[in-house]
């Protein structure tokens, strides 16, 4: 078309116009950017449909913050209530949990809410600075948790949980129960029962001090008293009056049960009862690798962990922080981004965990032989003088600190070597002082300046290889003496060992030691679950040493911080005249056989069983056979609480316990409270119904594997078993019927010495809430807001059972406020710096205010905010103290290479001998990804994701047997042979097989059970065909087998040969051994 | 014409009482047991089946393009006789065509009894999406039922009149209102009805083999997730394999109705011209699978590759080599290699039979063994067999196609009632 | 609206308005300084900042470089007027000045589309907004080197969708390749792409699965026929059908909760009733998204490799991610054009 002359308007011509314009062609470079207009899509409908508005929200009335229990790693967390249609018993649903927003573990990267900040906010991620869900990647509202803890609401709302107090009909284990009261079952307890002709507590209780008995039994040895007087004056009081030294016949009274501790052992069983016998899982857990770091420094270190966000290289060593260790839900957001960020991590395991997975160099170390691997590393260490001597060097905090080291070792102190118990020298042994010097309890070290030695702290710079006599005494330093443990084998020897290179061996301790302090170790159950599970994880530990990485940003890290739990406002842990517990454990924890009047009655060595002398008395694994052996007494009467004490599953040869149980002449009462009928409460003569972890209050500790403090509280969020009782409840009942100490009236002191009462479990952790409250700066007061928050939320959760007036009077009104405060937030949680909540406004979430501001709560210049400091030790001695009870040997102060062996020292799995195990291939095992113990197996989400415990078989031990992915396959463990499927993959060392723990079950729905005559058939699997598409590896959107799937690992494991009733033990470190069995496979 | 006569006799059915009994009473069962079975289906829904999410299509899919395939086979065998005008054929013209009607129906059966909610079968009418294939399918397959109907109706017509004429009471009325009162008998009517037929025809042969049938194929060729189906061969093999199926079940149908209904015998030309067809068909259906397997091959497509592995040597070969390779190519490919054989009667219903229930085979090797080979690697492979439930609804459903056909072959006079069309 | 001496000027056009123009036009080739001349200011202050900030145009001067040596000056110099008059080579973080800059200067930055993007979320554009309104384009990015395969994101979906059994809108696929000791093993998160063709919407026969605005992909529950057709389609394996399974016989009050996807909320779970007998995936967790809450997978993500956002915002965090060169889709040569990205 043309342009029209005539079309002129407003006295502008066109043609003048375009002609005007087309010279701008010439000159202007347009710019690229265009409309794209016309784009059509040929999919999106013209209409929306299917849309709604409803979107679900909810404000904080709807939210109460609590701990998760699916595993031990204990997460905060935010449960969101949901309105039921009140078809059921309980009290409301749960619509969703997940991370505490107010707690920095469960946010990481990035950082947590402010403490203060307005829960209404919190809700729904309103939060100044929390981030929005489209610009930022991820914004703030929930927090994070595993896949366990998503499945929380099965736990709580598993429909095979016990609703009343269940009496056994017929004998123990037969799987038939009736429901009775209350009243009834507490009556039974303490009075006894006919019926099933067990006695009760008031029978079997007895109590003297052990003052009043030790000086009798003194007037009996200086003939001051007769016998027959001392047996008629304490018949009652003692377990036995031939050997006063076992204690009061409370010992018989046995808890096992492990957490709230600082309620249960400590108030009602040692200061209540006044018996020692209050056991956990520790044994079956990681004892050995906690008493392998507990001996490698002087203050408390039970764990090793390194401070993540700095370091330059992990060495990750028999743990999976990934998925297990604790815990994920925090350790690997960190260890993801540290690696994108370019640390290095190496992980030494048998097989490709989920964290070796993500591993630079993938470590497949021989089971068992990691103190080989380590002493290997070490030897190379100081081969190449890579050991930081300056640290070594310092024998003395003032020497430390004078280099800016925050810790030191007694690399240099010396030893007394001709003393049988080889303890190190003090200053006024060797006469360097007069025995009322200060410096009298000094170590020594010889001074490098000088020559001479001296009291350790007036020591700048001390020598490290000593070898010499002082004072006529023979006197040898640490190091002389490490050095030579290590310089026993050479690298290749130890790598023939380990079964790793020894180029390997060179590369890990060159990189380990090329990061100065920024490199560390973290360590867990892999190691230390053997019976050399002790001194391997000293090997490990003393690598730390040789840089002394301990408190250094990026290194070594033991931070102990919390609130202050048990004291402050209340005195939770004192009890008006309370008893004093005494005697010897029952699991002989702490006690030298040979001190002992049994050593005499025994004929002295070989002792009957284990002793652990110098390990606490939480060997588990021993306590059905020494109940069943009654060594050194029996057992009158158990209570069970089997959250992580489900022994039957969790203790190595627990497939003996049954036949235990079962006998009520080893056990006359067994009483379990338990949320299920559990594979070990199934056993018990009662079983009493316990809420869940969402369903009553608790104060579970965290792991020190963080920079900054927190305190957890859990409290009662819904109530799905009205009838339930929390076990403290029931203890307080049983407790007042037998008029002991600890509960009732007068039962708590205040800070002022007010006496106030216990009646129910949230008189106790209302205070404890209190004391957490007013610990450091005293927590904000809630508003009338939060109050109502608080108020409208609890009546949501738990509805009838919610008594706020009976709650608020557990505490003075002047504390209320606070511990609405902390309640409204599931604890206490450090901020990482001053003046958080305005940094927060203003930086927002995605911000590291730990690492940017000069001065926070998680870092002192360049040390950690939270320390160690104190000595760390190459050479223990506390350790040569105790004597193996079967030899009478005494253990070794240092680290070092050892077999695997039986009580009798007969070898199961030879590390430095040539000893050929009895079936071809070790059987290792792990913990399940996605179960949490066994106590999760309740959840088909979790079992939809895994549907049982396939056994991983390398390609090459797979094809000798013609075996295939995803046959079925035979283990042949020469005592027990089961059924189970084959996971062929590379990501195994050949020779090892290894499947997860925690599958197998026969409880909680895993078989029939019959109630009241009612028979409830097992769990069947889910899906409405048989194809299960379970394939190992490719099991994605599989569905849930039974409850039972699966294999138990623990019931194929070898048991001790000299015992033959349970499995094996670490006598040093008091651990089960759980990695030893050797198996065979075939193909079905 | 035929002669003009009172008592006109006109009996299209079994010429053996007992055997209709017998005939009846199996039909009786299977739908008793399809009725069972359905109410199954209906009361647990598709619990019932062996489908999952990993093999979403089963049996029920499987029959569904089967009986599409033998409708449009069948309706291709008419139009040999419609629309080119095959002498012979026309004798089983409307057989086929009725044959056809009878297999749509089932068809479409297996489809509503597969939906996961069978209450709104009429959606796809509601509401639409242009680039769906099923979409598209749905609405060919009401028109194509309307194409065979009108032809059968032109074809049939006249028959139809001569009834309504000549017999009377309640049969007299049946048949006006099937003629749809047109019930002139003049040469012009039948001129009109040959016409018609022919217009018709041609536009159904289209709309069978690129819509009905080939469409069925792009249903499947259309899901680039499956490569086995994603090929431009695979509407042609799936046309090719209808043929075959629709050419022997029209010479099974022919020699059993001729010989069970109408007592005649067999016209032995028509029947090794009906065997030649089905035997090139067979030849062109092998070649072509052959071919088919050869590309999936050397494309190296692990997907295809790996499903062809599953068909050939997997968990459902026997399917492949027994029922694929022995029953619709080898068994019908001996018994048709003779000429002499090819003209006996119960030699051809033999072959007819193993090639019908062969294919049947190629209609679940089409379905089944792409799903079984994840489309991620890291997914579960799949793994199916059909339920009784399925089985059930599914011998049911043939039933109640058994019985349209029975009851229309009673009925309706589906042989000429005179020697062809033009008398 | 326009100044008021416009007069006659229309509410909202540009107008030419009576006020005379002070034009001085001079003949001579004019010197820079002049210009400044009659200005009170320091001439040479200014002259020598104009010079600079030329110098900044060509890249032989930092924007911070620039500042650093100006601001202490010009806010001397200029006074109020420096401080307080909006100036984006002051205030804009990705273009003159680094974030560190800003920050000793004591202003904060933040990019311009993440305000006005804000700003365009205040007001909303006109449409009704919601779920599939397409005020932004949902977009996911997994970070493989971080997925550590703990199927929290799995679970957590079940929790939040209460999926019935064998219904996983998310699964984690494991890869393993190569031989002892040089194993790998690759973790792959697989929710539902939300492709940008996806062919699950091109076969349904009665579109009721179909593509919001939002870039989500609906599936109506009122409107599938279960016919699977868009089952078999999915080149992701992300679609389940519901054949209506529970967890009642183990888990109390199972069928009570029911998520609201798509904004709709269902009610307990029937039987019988839809979405039983429907086909089912993954809804990017709209219902949550349209609260302010990021999808149940991506808040619980152990390995913090999930990340959701805008991709239509060129400043989210997502939408870099997925710009990265570690970026990729599933199958990119299905031309599905998914909008999650996964990066290497």
């Amino acid at each position: 078309m043309s342009t029209n002359d005539t079309d002129d308007r407003a006295g502008v011509s066109r043609r003048d116009f375009v002609k005007a314009a087309g010279s701008i062609g010439l000159v202007a470079a347009a710019s690229n950017a265009a409309v794209e207009m016309d784009v059509d899509d040929l999919w999106t409908d013209d209409e929306r449909h299917y849309v709604g508005t409803d979107y679900g929200e909810y404000g904080a009335s709807d939210v109460i913050h609590t701990t998760c229990g699916q595993c031990n790693t204990f997460c905060p967390i935010k449960v969101r209530l949901a309105e039921g249609s009140g078809t059921g018993e309980y009290s409301s649903l749960v619509r969703k949990l997940a991370g505490n927003p107010y707690s920095f573990l469960n946010t990481q990267p990035f950082s947590q809410v402010p403490y203060e900040s307005d829960p209404e906010d919190v809700a729904m991620g309103d939060v100044e600075g929390s981030g929005d869900v489209d610009g930022d990647r991820w914004s703030l509202s929930g927090g994070r948790i595993c896949l366990k803890g998503q499945a929380g609401i099965q736990t709580a709302f598993d429909s095979y949980r016990v609703r009343k107090p269940m009496k056994r009909v017929g004998p123990r284990g037969s799987g038939e129960w009736k429901t009775v009261s209350w009243d009834r079952v507490i009556r039974d307890i303490v009075e006894g029962d006919d019926e099933l002709g067990h006695p009760g507590l008031k029978d079997i209780w007895g109590y003297a001090s052990q003052e009043a008995v030790m000086s009798d039994w003194e007037a009996v040895q200086n003939g001051e008293m007769s016998k027959a007087d001392f047996d008629e004056k304490y018949a009652d009081d003692l377990v036995d009056t031939d050997h006063p030294d076992l204690g009061p016949k409370a010992n018989q009274i046995v808890d096992v049960g492990g957490f709230r501790r600082n309620f249960i052992r400590n108030r009602l069983w040692h200061q209540g009862l006044g018996s020692i016998n209050s056991v956990h899982h520790a044994g079956t857990c990681g004892v050995s690798s906690v008493m392998g770091n507990v001996r490698s420094h002087d203050a408390p270190k039970k764990r090793q962990y390194p401070d993540i966000e700095n370091c330059e290289y992990l060495l990750v060593w028999g743990t999976n922080p990934m998925v297990a260790n604790k815990g994920p839900t925090w350790l690997a957001p960190k260890l993801t981004n540290a690696i994108e960020d370019g640390m290095r991590m190496d992980v030494v395991d048998p097989r490709l965990s989920k964290t070796a997975e993500k591993a630079d160099t993938w470590v497949p170390v021989e089971p068992g032989a990691d103190g080989a691997l380590a002493l290997g590393m070490a030897r190379w260490i100081i081969e190449h003088d890579r050991h930081d001597l300056t640290y070594l060097q310092n024998p003395s905090r003032s020497a430390a600190s004078d280099d800016d080291e925050p810790t030191w070792s007694d690399a240099t102190h010396l030893v007394l070597v001709d003393e049988p118990s080889g303890s190190k020298a003090r200053a006024g042994d060797l006469g360097l002082v007069s025995e009322d010097a200060d410096t009298a309890d000094d170590f020594v070290a010889v001074d490098a300046t000088t020559g001479e030695p001296r009291p350790a702290s007036e020591v700048d710079t001390a020598v490290l290889d000593v070898d010499v006599t002082v004072d006529g005494r023979a006197v040898r330093s640490v190091w002389s003496q490490y050095r030579e443990r290590v310089f026993e084998h050479t690298v290749e020897e130890y790598a023939e060992m380990a079964g790793v290179s020894a180029e390997r061996i060179a590369e890990l301790a060159d990189e380990f030691t090329s990061h100065g302090k920024r490199a560390a170790i973290m360590a867990y159950r892999g190691p230390a679950k053997h019976t050399n599970g002790f001194y391997n994880t000293r090997a490990i530990a003393t690598l730390q040493h040789l840089i002394g990485n301990y408190d250094w940003k990026g290194g070594q890290i033991t931070p102990h911080a919390g609130y202050s739990t048990m004291s402050g406002r209340y005195e939770l842990g004192s009890v008006p005249d309370s008893h004093s517990p005494w005697g010897i454990p029952l699991l002989r924890g702490g006690v030298n056989y040979e001190d002992t009047s049994l050593f005499d009655r025994d004929d002295g060595y070989p002792a009957k069983r284990p002793w652990f002398p110098v390990a606490p008395p939480q060997a588990t694994q021993e306590l059905y056979g020494s109940a069943a052996e009654e060594y050194p007494y029996g057992v009158e009467a158990l209570f069970i609480r089997p959250y992580s004490n489900n022994h039957v599953m969790a203790v190595a040869g627990g497939d003996e316990i049954p036949a235990i149980l079962e006998d009520t002449d080893a056990i006359p009462l067994i009483v379990a409270s338990d949320t299920v009928i559990g594979d070990t409460s199934q056993y018990a003569d009662y079983i009493l119904p316990e809420p869940t972890y969402l369903e009553r209050w608790e104060n579970f500790g965290t792991y020190p594997n963080k920079r900054l403090a927190d305190e957890k509280i859990s409290q009662p969020a819904v109530s799905v078993v009205p009838d339930a009782r929390p076990f403290e409840d029931v203890l307080i009942e049983l407790w007042s019927e037998l008029d002991l100490p600890g509960v009732g009236e007068d039962a708590i002191p205040d800070a002022e010495g007010n006496l106030w009462p216990l009646e129910r479990a949230e008189d106790f952790y209302l205070k404890l809430a209190a004391n957490i409250a007013y610990d450091r700066d005293p927590v904000a007061d809630a508003s009338e807001d939060e109050l109502r928050v608080f108020r409208e939320s609890h009546e949501n959760g738990l509805g009838e059972q919610f008594d706020l007036d009976r709650w608020r009077a557990a505490v003075t009104d002047e504390e209320w406020p606070k511990v609405v405060t902390v309640l409204n937030r599931g604890g206490r949680f450090e901020e990482p710096t001053d003046d958080y909540d305005e940094a927060f406004a203003e930086h927002g979430h995605d911000y590291d205010y730990a690492e940017r501001a000069d001065d926070s709560n998680a870092y002192d210049g360049d040390h950690m905010r939270y320390k160690l400091e104190s000595r760390v030790d190459f050479y223990s001695e506390v350790v040569p103290k105790g004597k193996h009870s079967y030899t009478g040997e005494r253990f070794d102060p240092l680290p070092r290479v050892d077999d695997v062996e039986h009580y009798d020292g007969t070898v199961q799995a030879a590390v430095d001998g040539d000893d050929e195990p009895e079936r071809p291939l070790r059987l290792i095992n792990w913990k399940p990804r996605t179960q949490g113990m066994h106590r999760t197996q309740n959840s088909p989400w979790l079992r939809e994701t895994r549907p049982e415990n396939p056994v991983w078989i390398n390609p090459r031990d797979a094809e000798e047997r013609g075996i295939e992915n995803g046959d079925d396959i035979v283990v042949d463990a020469g005592r027990e042979t089961v059924d189970a499927v084959a996971m062929v993959t590379g990501g195994i060392r050949p020779g090892v097989v290894g499947a997860m723990w925690g599958w197998g079950r026969t409880g909680d729905g895993a078989t029939a059970e019959t109630i009241d005559g009612e028979t409830r058939p097992a769990v069947e699997a889910d899906g409405h065909s048989s194809y299960q598409f379970d394939e190992p590896m490719a099991e994605e959107a599989s569905y849930a087998k039974g409850r039972d799937a699966g294999f138990a690992i623990n019931h194929v494991q070898p048991l001790d040969e000299e015992l033959g009733d349970t499995g094996l033990s670490d006598l040093v470190g008091g651990s089960n051994a759980q990695y030893d069995a050797f198996v065979d496979v075939e193909r079905r | 014409m035929a002669t003009q006569s009172s008592h006109f006799e006109f009996a299209p059915g079994f010429e053996d009482g007992r055997l209709r009994i017998v005939w009846y009473a199996f039909v009786a069962v299977l739908v008793a047991g399809g009725a069972y079975a359905t109410y199954l289906r209906l009361t647990r829904g598709m619990a019932s089946t062996n489908l999952t999410s990993v093999v979403p299509w089963g049996a029920w899919v499987a029959f569904y393009i089967y009986f599409v395939g033998l409708s449009a086979g069948a309706f291709l065998v008419s139009t040999l006789a419609n629309v080119f005008d095959v002498g012979a054929m026309h004798r089983i013209d409307r057989d086929a065509l009725f044959a056809a009607i009878v297999s749509m129906a089932v068809a479409l059966l297996f489809v509503w009894i597969d939906l996961g909610r069978m209450e709104r079968m009429y959606y796809p009418f509601v509401w639409r999406q242009l680039t769906s294939a099923l979409s598209w399918e749905v609405h060919a397959y009401v028109a194509y039922i309307g194409i065979l109907v009108a032809e059968l109706y032109f074809s049939m017509r006249i028959d139809l009149a001569r009834l309504a004429t000549r017999l009377d009471g309640t049969r007299a009325t049946l048949y006006r209102l099937l003629a749809l009162g047109r019930v002139d008998t003049s040469d012009a009517s039948a001129a009109f009805d040959e016409r018609w037929l022919k217009r018709v025809g041609i536009v159904g042969i289209p709309l069978a083999i690129f819509m009905v049938h080939g469409g069925t194929g792009v249903l499947f060729a259309v899901s680039k997730a499956r490569p086995y189906w994603n090929s431009g061969l695979f509407p042609v093999i799936f046309i090719v394999s209808a043929l075959l199926s629709g050419t022997a079940l029209v010479m099974m149908i022919y020699v059993l109705r001729t010989r069970l209904f109408d007592g005649d015998a067999v016209d032995r030309d028509l029947l090794d011209q009906l065997a030649q067809l089905l035997l090139g068909f067979i030849l062109v259906d092998a070649a072509l699978t052959a071919i088919e397997a050869l590309i999936a091959f050397t494309s190296f497509h692990p997907h295809a590759v790996e499903t062809w592995l599953v068909v050939l040597f997997g968990e459902m070969s026997w399917s492949f080599w027994w029922f694929i390779v022995g029953a619709s190519w080898v068994f019908p490919l001996v018994l048709l290699s003779k000429r002499s054989w090819r003209r006996t009667p119960s030699v051809m219903v033999l072959a007819g039979l193993s090639t019908v229930v062969g294919v049947v085979a190629v209609r679940f090797n089409i379905v089944i063994p792409a799903q079984i080979t994840p489309v991620l690697e890291g997914l579960p492979h799949g793994s199916y067999f059909p339920t009784p439930v399925e089985w059930g609804t599914s011998i049911g459903i043939i039933g109640v196609g058994f019985l349209l056909y029975t009851v229309g072959a009673e009925l309706l006079p589906l042989t000429p009632l005179s020697g062809g069309d033009h008398e | 609206m326009s100044t008021t001496d416009d007069g006659d000027a229309l509410p909202g056009i540009p107008n030419v308005g009576k006020a005379d123009l002070d034009a001085m036009v001079e003949e001579e080739r004019p010197d820079p300084r002049d210009e400044l001349a009659d200005v009170e200011a320091d001439t040479d202050l200014g002259i020598a900042m104009a010079e600079d900030a030329q110098r900044v145009a060509r890249g032989e001067l930092t924007g911070d470089e620039y500042w650093e040596k100006y601001d202490e000056a010009a806010a001397d110099e200029f006074g109020a007027a420096y401080r307080e008059t909006p100036n984006p080579a002051v205030d804009a973080g990705d273009q003159t000045v680094s974030t560190e800059t800003a920050e000793s200067l004591s202003c904060t930055v933040g990019s311009m589309d993440a305000v006005s993007t804000e700003a365009a979320q205040v007001e909303g554009d006109g449409s009704e907004g919601g779920i599939g309104a397409g005020d932004e384009k949902w977009g996911m990015v997994i970070d493989l080197q971080k997925c550590v395969g703990c199927d929290s994101c799995t679970v957590a979906c079940k929790s939040e969708n209460r999926t019935p059994p064998g219904v996983s809108y998310n699964v984690v696929m494991e890869e393993e390749h190569g031989e002892f000791p040089n194993v790998t093993r690759t973790n792959v998160p697989r929710p539902c792409m939300q492709c940008d063709n996806p062919p699950c919407v091109q076969v349904c026969p009665v579109s009721a699965t179909y593509k919001m605005d939002d870039g989500v992909v609906n599936i109506d529950y009122d409107r599938c026929i279960g016919c699977r057709y868009c089952n078999i389609a999915c080149p992701y394996g992300a679609r389940y059908f519901d054949f209506g399974g529970d967890y009642d016989d183990e888990v109390d009050g199972a069928g009570e909760v029911t998520s609201p996807e798509y904004g709709v909320d269902r009610g307990p779970r029937e039987d019988g009733e839809s979405p039983i007998g429907n086909i089912r995936k993954c809804s990017f967790c709209t219902h949550r998204l349209e609260r302010g809450e990021e999808p149940a997978c991506v808040e619980t993500c152990i390995g913090d490799a999930r990340n959701m956002g805008d991709l239509d915002d060129p400043d989210s965090d997502v939408a870099k991610m997925a710009d990265s060169s570690r970026a990729f889709q599933l199958k990119e040569d299905e031309g599905t054009d998914p909008n999650v990205y996964y990066l290497k």
